[in-house]
């Protein structure tokens, strides 16, 4: 078990970025965002994959969020190999950005060379076509959205208590009640209760039936799988198959995406 | 019995039974030990079991017992009434796998019952060794094998555990493999097959792994033990039900393998660009077409075959081609898994689109890997390949797409390659749309509430005002007689005229009425009627009063009045 444990913290290892050569350009950290941007789309069209990598990493340490920021990182990502962070980057740039066409083609194409049949965590049909708006739109839109279906209720009602027989204004009141209600109860779930989803990094790892290395190996899981996060405990993760079958991984062997 | 002999007789003979169950209890306590049998194999299993008799049910505690493995067999309980004596007694069962041969002695086990340590009698065991139990040969066996002992680091080693077998077996458990050390492929199911062994017919029943060891040193790969229920000939036939499954007698084995040795050998230094691989492994490279246009598309395959770590292939390194553009496709593997060992291979392909006329040449692709057989690294290369790229007819510089059945009017379209969608240049990239923090969120929903609710309350004290046309005039009467003393103060007119008519006008706002038009007299008469003190109905009228004759003789004012009447009116303005 020991001896196994080690195969696979080496190949966690092999997986995280490897100290690169140190650059010749001056440190991402003292560059301007725009110059780390250009540079690092530079060294991805080099080829350079890691030290695009690094850059990318350096702009999102730095405080940037945008959804293309994450979409670059993972392009770089699957150049370089690294599928399971590569597929991670890919669902953190679709929280940020869940309508794009290029992320989604790119996502699908790098969950095509996942080795476990897993079926990726996506919500049932009907629960995307009837809350339509909670999948579609980025935590961003939807707090933008409430906000202004709030200012619009509320100066509604008002208007009306200085214009009380305004046609058609008791009607149009209402359906603004009910889509603040719907998108306000969508952006509470999105900052109460967050889907994360957990995704794989290394070639291969345990999923334990205990939060401990000594434990029963229940089944394995290989680089890009996606699984529901289930609980946390000491740096293990408790995940869960579609089937419903769970299991406990250490948590550095997985990025938990917030999706 | 009549009614009265009954109830004498009862009592008594509950008395007699507690009586009894009292001396019972108070029987003295022992601890017996027996043992199924005193001699054994290295394949059989004995049964121990300790008796406690006494009022106590703790546990005895067993003596050292090193040459055996001790599996508890759960207790029982048994109340007895003998001879009028009644006695409880709790047996412990435990399970001996012998582990060694030889005289053994097993020392007594003790128990503490009431203060009082009691000890079995110990007694001797003999263990001898399978199959020496009547001299006979052994009808069942099993054996564990490597292919070698001292393979390299990632090298492929094939183990075998067969179970051999002549007698008829069942409800057999096969304790799970210890492979510490090593990666484990399986090879298969476990295959069924017939041999002869000294001339004897057997059923074998054979498990095989490929194991490939993944550190230097030493490495052992334990004994695994197998239980199962085996049929006795000769036998005589048992009452039992549960002991004869076959229509025979049954009885419980346990089959114990060798422990294997590995030393594990590090590899040589390795030359450069070694790819991991150890075993025999071969290379092999194919194109689509040798001929093509500027911007067409030519396959390039390159296919890994081989036996050894078969699942850690990587992609062969191809070397740089100028003036070609290179794109990836999916790589495709099959693995083998036969007994002789795993093997495979992986098929790598790549689209090549040529960007200039003329002679292309692929030079060979080379793949290093670690040869156990020979203890040597060793390259396997490709061909070179040789490609006729022509001129591109019309203007179209790359076709990732052709077509097919060209002599219908639609035609299909044939995907070539795969690839990610590029990298987002725009600058705007790096932030994305501003998110609203939760902060801000929060000021924005309650911001349009607040001026809801201000705009209602404004729109209530309208409606308050429309229903009742005094009350707005009530209300502002202090601030508007503010007003006009500050007016006053600031200087200009007759003073005197100005504050009298500002305190009456403040009295006819408060009380309904034309302020102006008021005299002393009329502001005593209904302020009076509004209930208000008398004294302060005084003090309103004398100001008024010293007012008047200040404005029409010559009585002067104090120059802080305009304070005072203001005090005056605020105290008022609480009043009425």
């Amino acid at each position: 078990m020991t001896a196994s444990l080690t195969l696979w913290l080496s190949l966690v290892a092999a997986a995280a970025p490897a100290p690169g050569a140190p650059p010749a350009e001056p440190a991402a950290a003292e560059a301007l965002p725009a110059e780390t941007w250009v540079r690092a789309k530079t060294a991805y069209d080099d080829s350079d994959y890691r030290r695009a990598i690094e850059l990318y990493r350096a702009l999102l340490e730095q405080g940037h969020d945008g959804g293309h920021l994450h979409y670059n990182l993972g392009n770089a990502y699957l150049r370089n190999g690294e599928l399971g962070r590569a597929i991670a980057s890919y669902l953190s740039a679709r929280a940020r950005m869940p309508r794009d066409g290029d992320l989604r083609a790119n996502l699908e194409f790098a969950r095509q060379s996942a080795r476990d049949a897993i079926a990726p965590p996506e919500p049932p049909p009907l629960l995307a076509t009837l809350f339509f708006w909670h999948f579609a739109l980025s935590r961003a839109e939807l707090a933008w959205l409430v906000a202004i279906l709030n200012l619009l209720l509320w100066s509604g009602m008002g208007l009306r208590l200085w214009r009380p027989e305004l046609p058609g204004a008791r009607g149009a009141l209402a359906l603004l009640l009910v889509l603040l209600l719907g998108t306000g109860g969508s952006l509470a779930v999105r900052y109460l209760r967050p889907a994360r989803t957990v995704v794989v990094v290394p070639q291969e790892i345990p999923a334990f039936t205990a939060p401990d290395a000594e434990s029963v190996i229940r089944f394995k899981l290989h680089a890009g799988s996606e699984l529901q996060l289930r609980g946390r405990r000491d740096g293990w993760l408790r995940i869960a198959l579609p089937s419903g079958e769970q299991g406990w991984i250490e948590s550095a062997w997985a990025a938990v995406v917030e999706t | 019995m009549s009614r009265d002999a009954r109830a004498v007789v009862r009592p008594a003979v509950a008395l007699v039974l507690l009586t009894l169950l009292a001396a019972g209890g108070a029987r003295a306590a022992s601890l017996e030990a027996e043992i199924d049998r005193n001699e054994a194999t290295l394949e059989d299993r004995l049964v121990l079991t300790l008796t406690v008799t006494g009022s106590g049910s703790a546990e005895p505690t067993l003596p050292e017992l090193a040459a055996f493995e001790i599996l508890p067999a759960g207790q029982s309980k048994q109340w007895n009434l003998i001879n009028g004596r009644a006695s409880t007694s709790v047996s412990y069962r435990y399970v001996l796998l012998p582990l060694e041969t030889g005289e053994f002695v097993i020392g007594p086990a003790v128990v503490e019952i009431d203060g009082e340590r009691l000890a079995s009698q110990p007694f001797s065991v003999r263990i001898r060794a399978a199959g020496a139990a009547s001299g006979q040969q052994r009808d069942l066996f099993l054996t564990t094998q490597l292919s070698t002992t001292t393979p390299y680091v990632g090298e492929q080693v094939l183990f075998t555990w067969r179970l051999y077998r002549r007698a008829r077996i069942a409800d057999a458990r096969l304790d799970p493999f210890e492979f510490d050390g090593f990666l484990v492929e399986d090879l298969g199911e476990v295959r069924e097959f017939e041999t002869r062994v000294n001339g004897r017919t057997f059923m074998v029943s054979e498990i095989r792994k490929a194991l490939f060891p993944q550190e230097r040193g030493a490495l052992v790969i334990p004994a695994t033990r197998l239980t199962c229920e085996v049929a006795q000939r000769n036998r005589r036939r048992s009452n039992s039900v549960f002991d004869d499954m076959f229509g025979r007698a049954t009885e419980t084995k346990v089959l114990r393998g060798d422990p294997l040795q590995v030393e594990v050998k590090a590899l040589p230094d390795s030359p450069p660009g070694f790819s991991g691989l150890v075993g025999s492994f071969e290379l092999e490279s194919r194109v689509s077409q040798t001929e093509m246009q500027v911007g067409e598309s030519v396959t390039l395959t390159l296919e890994v075959s081989g036996r050894g770590n078969v699942q850690m292939i990587p992609e062969p390194p191809l070397p740089e081609l100028a003036a070609v553009k290179v794109y990836d496709d999916k790589p495709g593997s099959s693995i083998k898994r036969q007994p002789s060992g795993l093997s495979g291979s992986r098929t790598f392909r790549k689209a090549l689109v040529p960007q200039a006329a003329g002679r292309l040449t692929l030079p060979p692709v080379r793949l290093v890997y670690f040869d156990p057989a020979a203890d040597a690294y060793r390259t396997a290369a490709t061909a070179e390949i040789a490609l006729q790229v022509l001129p591109a007819e019309g203007a179209e510089e790359l076709r990732l797409t052709e077509t097919v059945a060209p002599s219908t009017g639609k035609v299909a379209v044939r995907i070539l390659a795969e690839d990610i969608l590029p990298v987002y240049a725009g600058i705007d990239g790096i932030g994305g749309p501003a998110r609203p923090t939760p902060a801000q969120l929060a000021a924005m929903l309650l911001l349009p509430l607040l001026l809801y609710l201000a705009a209602l309350a404004a729109a209530r004290r309208r409606h308050r005002y429309r229903q009742d046309s005094g009350l707005e005039r009530r209300r502002r009467a202090l601030a508007r007689a503010r007003r006009q003393l500050r007016r006053i103060g600031s200087g200009g007119g007759n003073t005197t005229e100005e504050l009298s008519r500002c305190v009456r006008q403040f009295v006819g706002d408060k009380l309904g009425l034309e302020g102006a038009a008021l005299t002393a007299a009329d502001a005593r008469h209904h302020l009076t009627a509004s209930g208000l003190q008398q004294d302060r109905v005084d003090e309103v009228g004398g100001l008024l009063d010293r007012l008047e004759a200040a404005h029409y003789g010559s009585a002067g004012i104090s120059e802080n009045l305009p304070e005072q009447i203001a005090d005056l009116l605020r105290r008022l303005d609480r009043q009425l």
